[in-house]
């Protein structure tokens, strides 16, 4: 049997490296100029950093962040719905951990659970169901954060309540599709990326064919891949090599995981419960198409049907806080000028700092100079 | 959210859930989105799903193109 920790298998990477760097340089000597990629994943984004290939890399690749950390995309006007359902009486918020600290207007889940708030963190959605029944006097609401890849579990989790007959579970979706989100990018007057590296477990369910208008319609290449050094190194690889040929395709290097159509079950899954809706983006705005509503045979376990919630003010860091440049490609953390020195882990101003993925807080762990190279000054 | 690794079935509980092992703990995750799942199978996991099998074959095989890519070009 394959032994997938070939994958990491030292000799082979450094000599991908030496041939990703050479077709690097072939690049920059056509171009005259660093091309610049967008990783759209935040699960990618830790990937470069954590792996220490971004700085490898960066004397022929710029690469940038994009709009793949769900946490980073909620709207703050969302982010403040969020806080006024978590202070209704009987309300138990479940959600993700890393909601807990992202930065509303005027608080935090982390705050109100400090001033009383039931809030609660799950690592699975199924927890809820289980949470609900335990505790039938309060109303457990599920917050739904997450793309194509979280959408299933939550549906198989509401399909669970109804069959066992849960009723005080409700979702507050805030879920995102990646199609819609990817053209509002590509069509934007300052769009400025030469090639995208795709989500692969957005493409594990999705298929990777529905990415074929990145190429076919805007002519950029993409690669869909995967998450270990192996496959960014790969990735980067590929793209580069499109780019000297001058092709735009869509590749699929995470074919061990990722075929042309997707999971046909989790589709089949998120298609009975949710339709596609509007949703706002942070940095991106509303993108019409790129949300998931409940079905109306779902409705009944939406949880602004239950609680009709007001919208409290914006946020006085709006404008401060660079986010939504970042989840543009437009910036690199470096470029806000509070990274490090007021915004940090400890003290985040936007999302970005909060989420595992987002990248201020990715480039704040593992992406320092060296003092000479000025890695963090460029 | 994303473990991003791959892990392994130990043993299936019962319909639709399977025991991984991640860093040596048992985990138990759900396994409604991947019909037919076998101990022994490599699974993706997302927010306590598995997302999808991960085949071996096709791993092996993103390695071998690029060892030929290192030996040849
Ligand atoms: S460093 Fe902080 S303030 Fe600046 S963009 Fe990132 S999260 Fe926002």
């Amino acid at each position: 049997m394959f032994d997938l920790r070939q994958m990491s298998n030292p000799l082979l990477l450094k000599e991908m490296v030496k041939k990703t760097i050479d077709l690097g340089e072939k690049v920059l000597d056509k171009t005259k100029k660093r091309p610049v990629f967008m990783e759209v994943c935040g699960t990618h984004t830790v990937a470069f950093s954590r792996s220490g290939v971004r700085g490898l890399l960066e004397g022929i690749v710029d690469l940038r962040s994009g709009p793949g950390c769900p946490v980073c995309v909620t709207s703050q006007q969302d982010i403040d719905r969020v806080l006024e359902i978590s202070r209704i009486k009987g309300v138990t918020l479940a959600t993700f951990g890393d909601m807990l600290r992202v930065p509303g207007s005027s608080s935090s889940l982390e705050k109100e659970r400090a001033m009383g708030a039931d809030i609660r963190i799950i690592y699975s959605p199924l927890e809820a169901i289980k949470m609900a029944a335990e505790n039938p006097k309060r109303e457990i609401v599920l917050l739904g954060v997450g793309f194509e890849t979280t959408a299933p579990a939550i549906a198989v989790t509401l399909q669970e309540a109804r069959r066992k007959k849960v009723d005080n579970i409700s979702v507050y979706s805030l879920h995102k599709t990646m199609p819609n989100a990817l053209i509002s990018l590509l069509e934007g007057k300052e769009f400025a990326i030469d090639a995208l590296l795709l989500p692969g477990h957005v493409a594990a369910i999705t298929g990777y064919r529905s990415f074929d208008f990145i190429a076919s319609k805007y002519k950029i290449p993409a690669v869909v891949a995967g998450f270990e050094v192996f496959d960014i190194i790969s990735a980067i690889s590929s793209l580069l090599n499109m780019l000297l040929k001058g092709e735009s395709r869509i590749e699929n290097l995470y074919s061990r995981i990722v075929t042309e159509t997707g999971n046909i079950t989790a589709q089949k899954m998120v298609n009975e419960v949710f339709e596609q809706g509007d949703a706002i983006w942070r940095g991106l705005g509303e993108i019409a198409g790129s949300g998931l509503l409940l079905k109306s045979l779902y409705r009944e376990f939406e949880t602004l049907v239950r609680f009709p919630i007001k919208i409290t003010e914006a946020s006085p860091y709006a404008s401060a806080c660079r986010c939504g440049d970042l989840l543009m490609g437009k910036i690199r953390p470096f470029q806000c000028n509070l990274f490090r020195k007021i915004c940090t882990p400890n003290n985040p101003l936007g999302p970005c700092m909060v989420s595992a993925e987002g990248a201020c807080s990715v480039y704040y762990r593992y992406d320092v100079s060296d003092g000479e190279s000025g890695y963090d000054e460029r | 959210m994303c473990l991003g690794v791959p892990v392994q079935v130990m043993h299936i509980n019962k319909q639709d859930r399977a025991v991984v092992n991640i860093n040596n703990i048992e985990v138990v995750v759900n396994t409604a989105l991947v019909p037919d799942v076998s101990v022994g199978d490599f699974l993706m996991i997302h927010a306590g799903f598995a997302i999808e099998k991960v085949s071996l074959e096709a791993a092996e095989e993103s390695i071998a193109v690029w060892r030929e890519f290192i030996k040849h070009v």
